[in-house]
C-alpha cells in the first residue's frame, strides 16, 4: 500500500494490494483476442442460421430453416419409412387384424413378439416385472394363472380398458376370531388340506358370508369378477397368514376403507394405441401361460 | 513497506466460517459418496425415506452448494476484503450475526430437506421460510462487504482490487436472481406453490439454476484465485486489461445462458437458440480467467514440484478451463440431444465442483489457516496426499460418467433390426452398473482427501494453540 513501487522494472500497473498483490500491464495475449473477436462473430453468424432472435410477431426463423418440432417429425419419418419398406405387410396386418387372426399366424405372431421387448420393458415390467415374472402386489404373467383370464381375447380387454378387481373389507362384518378362522381355511385350501374338520369353522364363514359367491364353493375363482383362485399355491398377493388375514379384513380396492389393498391395472388403448395394444397381448399371451 | 504498521484485522470470524466449510465438505461429500453408493447398490437406503437416493441427492446439493461453498464464500470474502482494502470489517458484529444465522439456517436445511420439505426447484428446494431466512443472511453479507470496500481509505488504496470485483458480482446477481426464483404462494409454514407455471416457470429456474453455476461457484471462485493464486506463487497477475475483459464478458455472458438447459422442451425455439449460442461464445471469455490465473505462474513453474498448495490452485484451473470448454459444447443443439439427462451432465458438474470449485477452495484454505493462525502447516506431506486423493477421486468420477453418460444417451437412441428400441429403459440402468461403482470409489478417494485435510488442520490449530500458551507463560 506503499505509493513508492518495490518492483518498479517488472511492468506493473503501479496499483500494489496486502503488501505484494500486483498486476503487470500485459495485454491479453493475440491468440486470445482474436478468439474473442471471432465469438461475436459466431454469434452472428448463428443468428442467422437458426431462429434466434425475438421479433414483435415471433421470432426470426433463420436460414437453417430449422425448429425442434422439423427435427422430431423428420427424425421419425426417416424410422418410419425404414420400418415400412422392411415391414410393412406385417404392420399392417396387426393394425386390420383380430387378436385371434393374429394368434393363428405363426409369423406373424413371432413379429409381434420380436417387436415387443421394449414396449414391455418401458410400459409394463416397472409393474409386472422383468419378462412378466411378477412384483410384490402385482399379478405374475408368465404363469398359466389368471385372475380375469389367459385366451388372447380377455388379456386383450384388460390392457384395453384397465381391470380394477373389488373385494369388500370384512373387518366390520366379521369379528377377528371369525377372520383367523377364514383364513386358517384359504390357507387349508391352498394347500390342499381343505376338508379336514380342523377348518370346520372356517368353512362356515366362508360359505356364509359371500366368500363363496365370488371365489366359487371350491376356491376356484371367477375370472369374469377378477376373483383370485384360492384352491392352488399361487398366491396373487401374498401366502403369509398377517397377509391374508390383511386381505381379507382390508378388502381390495373396498370403496371406503383406507387400509385397503389398491390394485389397478390402467387402461393403454389411448395412450399406447391399437395397434401396440395387440401386439403386447399376442406377446403377454405368449410369456407361457396363455389359452 | 516495513515501517507500514499492520491494520488490525478481524480474523476470528473468518476462522470461524474457514472452519465450518472444512467440516461441511467432509459432510457433504460424504454425503455425495452415500448417494453415489445407493445408486450401486440400492439396498442402502434400508427403505428408510429421509435417507432415499431423492433425498439424499438434495441434502447433498445443499450441503456442498451452500453449506461447504458458501462457507468458503464468506471466508475468502472476509479475508480478502479486509486485506486488500488495508482495514478491518465495516462490522465485526454483523459477521458474527451472519455466521451464527448462516450455520443454524443450515442446519434446518438439512433437517427440513430430509423431512421431504422441498419446493423441488433445484439449488432453491428450500421452503419458503427458511428461503427468506437465507435471503436475509445474503443481504447482510453483501452490506457488511461493501461497506467495508466503501469505508476504505480512499489515498492509500484508490484501486479496488479484482478479486473484490467478481465478489461483488456474486454477491449482486445471486441477491436478485434467488429472490426472482423464491416468489411463490404460501399455504401453510411448510408448502408454498410457485408464482410461475409451466415453462415460463422452468425458464425462471434455471435462469437461477445456471447462475447458481455462473456466479455462485464460478465468480465467487474467480474472486478466490484473483487473491491466492498470486499470493501463494508471490507472483503478480499476468494482466490486468486480460481481468477487465473476462470480468466483464462473464457478468455479462452468463445471465443468458439457463435456457441450455431447457433445449427440446417446452420451450421456443429461438430461446433456446439464444441459450446455445451465448453459451458456445462463452468459452474464451471463461478461459481469459484460467489463462490469467496460469500466466501468473510463468517463470515459477518449477515452483510445483515443491508447493503443493500451489498444486491445488493450478489444478484447479486446468479443471476449470476444461469444464469451461465442456459446457458450451454440450449446450450445442446436437451434442445436448444426446447428452442431456444423462450421466455426463452429472459427470461435467462434477468435473467443475471437484475439479474446479473444490480444490481451488481447498488450496485457498491451506493457505488461509497457515496465516490465520500464524503458523506452519502440521504436515505438509499430508497435503500432497490430499493432493493425489482429490486427483485421482475426481478423475475417477468423471471418467465414470463420461462413459456411462455417453452410453446412457447412445442406447436410449438406439434401434434394432425391426425399427424398435433396442433396449428398456431398465437395461440402461442396469449398464450403468460398473460406472456407478467407479464413481462411488471415486468419491470414497475425494472424501477421504476431505478428511485427511480436516485433520491436518485441527492438528495445525492445536499446535498453534500449544503455541500461544507456551508463549504466554514464558
Ligand atoms: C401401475 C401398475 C401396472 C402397470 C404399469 C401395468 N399393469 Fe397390468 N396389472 C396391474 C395390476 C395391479 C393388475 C391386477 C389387477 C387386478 O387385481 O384386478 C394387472 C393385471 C394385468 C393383466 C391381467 C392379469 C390376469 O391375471 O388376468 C394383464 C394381462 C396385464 N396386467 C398386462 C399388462 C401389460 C401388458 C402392461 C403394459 C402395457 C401392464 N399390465 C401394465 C398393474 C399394472
Ligand atoms: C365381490 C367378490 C368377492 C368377495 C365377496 C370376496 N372376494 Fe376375495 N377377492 C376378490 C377379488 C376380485 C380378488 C382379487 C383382487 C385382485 O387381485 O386385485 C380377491 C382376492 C382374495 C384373496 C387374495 C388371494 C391371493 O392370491 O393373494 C383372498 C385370500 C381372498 N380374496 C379371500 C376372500 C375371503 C376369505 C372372502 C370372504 C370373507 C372373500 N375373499 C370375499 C373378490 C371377492
Ligand atoms: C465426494 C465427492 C462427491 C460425490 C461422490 C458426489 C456425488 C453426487 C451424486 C451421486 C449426485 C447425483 C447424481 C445423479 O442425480 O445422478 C450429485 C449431484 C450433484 N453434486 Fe455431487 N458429489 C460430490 C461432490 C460434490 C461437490 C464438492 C459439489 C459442489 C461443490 C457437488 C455438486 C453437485 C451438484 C451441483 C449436483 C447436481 C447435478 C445436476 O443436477 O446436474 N458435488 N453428486
Amino acid at each position: 500500500m506503499a505509493n513508492e513501487n518495490p518492483w518498479p522494472n517488472e511492468g506493473n500497473t503501479g496499483h500494489i494490494w496486502d503488501e505484494d498483490i500486483r498486476e503487470l500491464d500485459y495485454p491479453p495475449p493475440l491468440w486470445w483476442m482474436l478468439a474473442f473477436y471471432a465469438g461475436f462473430v459466431m454469434i452472428v453468424f448463428y443468428a442467422l442460421y437458426y431462429p434466434t432472435i425475438p421479433t414483435p410477431t415471433g421470432n426470426t426463423k433463420g436460414l437453417a430453416g430449422w425448429t425442434q418440432m422439423k427435427e422430431y417429425h423428420e427424425d421419425f419419418e426417416t424410422l418410419n419409412k425404414w420400418r415400412a419398406e422392411k415391414f410393412a405387410a406385417q404392420e399392417q396386418a396387426l393394425t386390420e387384424k383380430s387378436v385371434e387372426e393374429i394368434l393363428a399366424d405363426k409369423n406373424l405372431v413371432d413379429y409381434a413378439v420380436a417387436t415387443s421387448k421394449a414396449l414391455f420393458g418401458d410400459y409394463c415390467a416397472a409393474c409386472h416385472g422383468a419378462g412378466g415374472a411378477g412384483n410384490v402386489n402385482y399379478p405374475i404373467l408368465a404363469d398359466d394363472d389368471w385372475l380375469w383370464g389367459g385366451d388372447v381375447n380377455t388379456i386383450y380387454q384388460s390392457l384395453v380398458s384397465g381391470r380394477v378387481g373389488n373385494m369388500p373389507a370384512y373387518g366390520a362384518m366379521l369379528s377377528s376370531e371369525q377372520i383367523g378362522q377364514v383364513t386358517d381355511f384359504v390357507i387349508a385350501m391352498s394347500e390342499g388340506k381343505a376338508d379336514s374338520e380342523a377348518f370346520a369353522a372356517g368353512r362356515e364363514v366362508y360359505n356364509s358370508i359371500g366368500c363363496a359367491g365370488c371365489h366359487m364353493p371350491d376356491g376356484s375363482g371367477m375370472a369374469a369378477l377378477g376373483a383370485a383362485r384360492l384352491n392352488d399355491k399361487v398366491w396373487r398377493f401374498s401366502g403369509e397368514r398377517a397377509e391374508v388375514m390383511k386381505t381379507i379384513a382390508k378388502g381390495v380396492n373396498a370403496i371406503g376403507e383406507k387400509e385397503t389393498r389398491h390394485a389397478v391395472m390402467p387402461a393403454f388403448a389411448e395412450r399406447l394405441g391399437d395397434k401396440e395394444v395387440k401386439r403386447l397381448s399376442i406377446y403377454v399371451h405368449s410369456l407361457g401361460g396363455g389359452k | 513497506m516495513d515501517t507500514v504498521v499492520k491494520p488490525q484485522y478481524n480474523d476470528g470470524v473468518v476462522k470461524a466460517f474457514t472452519l465450518a466449510a472444512i467440516v461441511f465438505l467432509v459432510l457433504g461429500t460424504f454425503f455425495g459418496t452415500y448417494a453415489a453408493s445407493e445408486l450401486a447398490w440400492p439396498f442402502l437406503n434400508f427403505d428408510t425415506a429421509e435417507i432415499t437416493f431423492g433425498r439424499l441427492r438434495v441434502i447433498h446439493t445443499n450441503t456442498v452448494i451452500y453449506a461447504f461453498g458458501g462457507n468458503v464464500l464468506m471466508a475468502t470474502a472476509f479475508y480478502i476484503v479486509q486485506r486488500t482494502n488495508g482495514r478491518p470489517l465495516y462490522s465485526n458484529k454483523l459477521a458474527w450475526v451472519q455466521f451464527f444465522a448462516f450455520q443454524a439456517g443450515l442446519l434446518l436445511a438439512v433437517i427440513t430437506l430430509a423431512l421431504g420439505m422441498s419446493q423441488a426447484k433445484e439449488y432453491h428446494e428450500l421452503e419458503w421460510p427458511l428461503d427468506i431466512a437465507v435471503a436475509l443472511v445474503w443481504v447482510l453479507f453483501t452490506f457488511n462487504f461493501t461497506m467495508t470496500i466503501a469505508e476504505r481509505d480512499k489515498q492509500k488504496v484508490p484501486h479496488i482490487y479484482v478479486a473484490n470485483w467478481f465478489f461483488f458480482g456474486l454477491l449482486i446477481m445471486v441477491t436478485y436472481l434467488w429472490v426472482l426464483n423464491a416468489l411463490s404462494v404460501p399455504v401453510s409454514l411448510f408448502r408454498s406453490y410457485s408464482l410461475f407455471s409451466g415453462v415460463q416457470d422452468a425458464m425462471i429456474q434455471w435462469w437461477w439454476g445456471h447462475n447458481a453455476v455462473g456466479f455462485f461457484l464460478t465468480a465467487g471462485f474467480l474472486g478466490i484465485m484473483y487473491y491466492f493464486v498470486p499470493k501463494q506463487a508471490q507472483r503478480p497477475i499476468y494482466s490486468y486489461r486480460l481481468s477487465v475483459i473476462h470480468f466483464w464478458s462473464l457478468m455479462f455472458g452468463y445471465v443468458w445462458l439457463g435456457a441450455h438447459h431447457l433445449q427440446y422442451t417446452a420451450l421456443p425455439d429461438w430461446v433456446g437458440s439464444l441459450g446455445a449460442v451465448i453459451s458456445l461464445a462463452m468459452i474464451i471469455p471463461s478461459w481469459g480467467g484460467a489463462l490469467n490465473g496460469m500466466l501468473t505462474l510463468s517463470g515459477a513453474w518449477d515452483r510445483l514440484r515443491t508447493d503443493y498448495i500451489l498444486r491445488f490452485l493450478i489444478m484447479s484451473l486446468a479443471f476449470y478451463a476444461m469444464s469451461t470448454f465442456e459446457g458450451p459444447v454440450m449446450a450445442a443443439k446436437s451434442v445436448n440431444a444426446l447428452s442431456h439427462y444423462t450421466d455426463w451432465t452429472i459427470g461435467h458438474v462434477h468435473s467443475g465442483a471437484l475439479g474446479w470449485v473444490a480444490m481451488v477452495s481447498i488450496g485457498a484454505v491451506y493457505h488461509m489457516t497457515m496465516k490465520l493462525w500464524k503458523t506452519e502447516m502440521y504436515s505438509m506431506s499430508l497435503i500432497n496426499f490430499h493432493f493425489w486423493l482429490a486427483t485421482i477421486g475426481t478423475v475417477f468420477y468423471i471418467v465414470a460418467m463420461w462413459v456411462s453418460g455417453i452410453m446412457q444417451g447412445l442406447m436410449w437412441r438406439a434401434y434394432d433390426d425391426y425399427g424398435t428400441l433396442a433396449y428398456t429403459f431398465a437395461e440402461s440402468v442396469a449398464a450403468m452398473h460398473p460406472y456407478y461403482v467407479m464413481r462411488a470409489i471415486g468419491g470414497i478417494l475425494f472424501t477421504a482427501g476431505a478428511a485427511v485435510m480436516l485433520y491436518n488442520m485441527i492438528m495445525t490449530i492445536r499446535m498453534a494453540n500449544a503455541r500461544q500458551t507456551q508463549l504466554a507463560h514464558a
